[in-house]
């Protein structure tokens, strides 16, 4: 009898639950009936026993994945798969310390300085697709064809900051931080500029290949840094946009015939909205689906024809090249969009497999 | 972000523990503990709203393991009572608990052929460090019950035990003095 109530105080007593009556009572218990003694302290050991498989950077690692796929659209679609099994990713064996988030294995064009020798999280598209992805912080990032977008594990520390090449539209959300109650800065790292944010809804281009890096602002406020003169801060307004030519830009082939233009090393501008209709933009026409130009050159018009539509262009007509073309392409197909180009510009062209030739 | 990772680490073991009770698979048991964190991570800003997170998790992950159990066999199962559960309770080894190998495997047979609740309540108590009140609240359970099947666990094993120690391994030959209580 006594042993029964012995043991129902001492279940109390493990479980950390009893009240110092309980244990008072226990304590006496014990005292009168030293039989009881031995078993008690072996029931104390095994409740002590522990047997622990704490948590791996494998299974974290893993967890990540799945949040990932969780977070992103189906459009998505991962740096050198295929377009299989939206959850393959290809694996490196992860670098250095602690919490190391998924490394997706790409071609990256290193010509950034080195940044830190942590694993990355890459999001990218190919090109003919475009996609959304949302950022840990709740930032949405519209991304256009053949564009990129990279950061680390220590996005949400004391800064967000992401590397881009191609073009993507930010809605960056407001973040302040715990410790300083400071809003956490968010900043987009291309080739040639930084861009940091202040404000809200913006555009960035930054294709290599292309002459110029440009910014488009839509609400809020951002300010630009030139890689090359870092002294040099510039904050946009909204409806501003500045473009930067790229120092290490490849240069097309010069006509022999065109003047060396002095461009500036950079401009700022006002937005162009499309016909008068203040809300839309050629900047970010792309966001709804429209292949949009704004007196672009002939050969910067190709290219984003490639990118739009996943194709080749060769062009073998040289005077064509110093064409300028402004216009808007809506659902179109690529079959409508060289025939209505060859109508104004007089020009042939023949589209086979994945390439379009133009003389 | 690291606030997070911490979260995972601290919970992943105990969890995946409970889950396996349910789903009796390792690999199951921890892609419904990653659900049950990305659920977590939805509601990130609403954690403040939480009162008991422990309970807030562990609860999700029953819910997530009904719900598994009920996809992948006939029977819809609506409560734990339908489901069979296989918790697992640690034991260090003999030489360590100061007992034969013959009254381990005793002890472990004492805890197989207890009732599968209790050894559920049981598991969460001592490997989770569960409150009374917590486990009540995640199983859905009254606290009574939950002290009840934890003093019929503890009573269960106890009564396996040897009163004193004879021609064992065990480097005592003479009884132990009465236990201390309020030892951690």
């Amino acid at each position: 009898m006594h042993e029964e109530r012995a043991w129902y105080l001492l279940s109390l007593q493990l479980a950390g639950e009893a009240t110092p009556e309980e244990l008072e009572e226990l304590r006496n218990l014990l005292q009168s009936h030293p039989e009881l003694g031995l078993r008690a302290q072996i029931m104390h050991n095994i409740w002590r026993s522990q047997q622990n498989q704490p948590a791996t950077n494998d299974h974290y690692d893993k967890h990540l994945q799945r949040l990932s796929n969780h977070l992103s659209t189906p459009v998505l679609q991962f740096d050198t798969e295929p377009k299989k099994h939206k959850h393959r990713w290809l694996w490196i064996a992860a670098s250095v310390a602690a919490s190391v988030i998924i490394i997706s294995l790409l071609f990256v064009p290193n010509k950034q300085k080195a940044k830190t020798p942590y694993a990355n999280n890459v999001v990218s598209t190919r090109p003919g697709s475009k996609s959304k992805v949302e950022l840990p912080d709740g930032t949405q990032v519209w991304l256009n064809a053949n564009s990129r977008i990279t950061y680390n594990q220590h996005f949400m520390d004391s800064t967000r900051e992401v590397q881009l090449t191609g073009e993507a539209y930010f809605d960056v959300a407001s973040m302040v931080s715990d410790q300083t109650g400071q809003k956490i800065p968010f900043i987009i790292h291309t080739n040639s500029i930084d861009v940091k944010v202040l404000g809200t809804a913006f555009n960035v281009r930054s294709y290599p290949g292309e002459k110029t890096t440009e910014t488009a602002l839509i609400h809020g406020s951002i300010e630009v840094t030139l890689h090359n003169s870092p002294d040099k801060k510039i904050i946009l307004k909204p409806s501003e946009k500045l473009v930067v030519r790229n120092d290490d830009s490849i240069s097309v082939i010069s006509d022999e015939n065109e003047q060396p233009e002095n461009e500036p090393m950079m401009t700022l501008s006002r937005i162009k909205p499309y016909k008068g209709d203040t809300t839309t933009h050629f900047e970010t026409m792309w966001l709804t689906n429209k292949l949009a130009f704004e007196n672009e050159n002939f050969d910067n018009m190709l290219r984003e024809i490639e990118r739009w539509y996943n194709v080749t262009v060769v062009l073998n007509n040289e005077s064509l090249r110093s064409l300028h073309f402004t216009g808007v392409f809506e659902d179109k197909s690529l079959n409508e969009v060289m025939e209505a180009l060859s109508f104004s510009w007089k020009f042939q062209y023949e589209i086979k497999n994945s390439q379009v030739i133009i003389w | 972000m690291q606030a997070y990772h911490a979260l995972y680490n601290l919970f992943f073991n105990n969890l995946r523990r409970f889950c396996f009770s349910f789903v009796k698979s390792n690999e199951t048991a921890e892609e419904i503990v990653s659900d049950v964190f990305i659920k977590l991570w939805q509601i990130r800003n609403k954690l403040t709203e939480i009162e008991n997170l422990k309970v807030y998790l562990y609860s999700i992950a029953k819910n997530f393991c009904l719900n598994y159990i009920t996809r992948h066999f006939k029977n819809p199962v609506a409560s734990l009572e339908e489901v069979d559960i296989e918790a697992v309770i640690s034991l260090d080894n003999p030489e360590e608990l100061c007992i034969s190998a013959d009254i381990l495997q005793a002890i472990q047979q004492t805890i197989r052929q207890l009732p599968p609740q209790c050894r559920l309540v049981f598991q969460m108590v001592k490997e989770d460090g569960m409150k009374y009140k917590e486990v009540a609240d995640v199983l859905g359970i009254s606290v009574l019950t939950v002290r009840n099947q934890v003093a019929i666990a503890t009573k269960k094993i106890a009564e396996t035990l040897p009163a004193y120690i004879r021609n064992t391994q065990a480097p005592q030959a003479t009884p132990k003095p009465p236990a201390k209580t309020g030892r951690p």
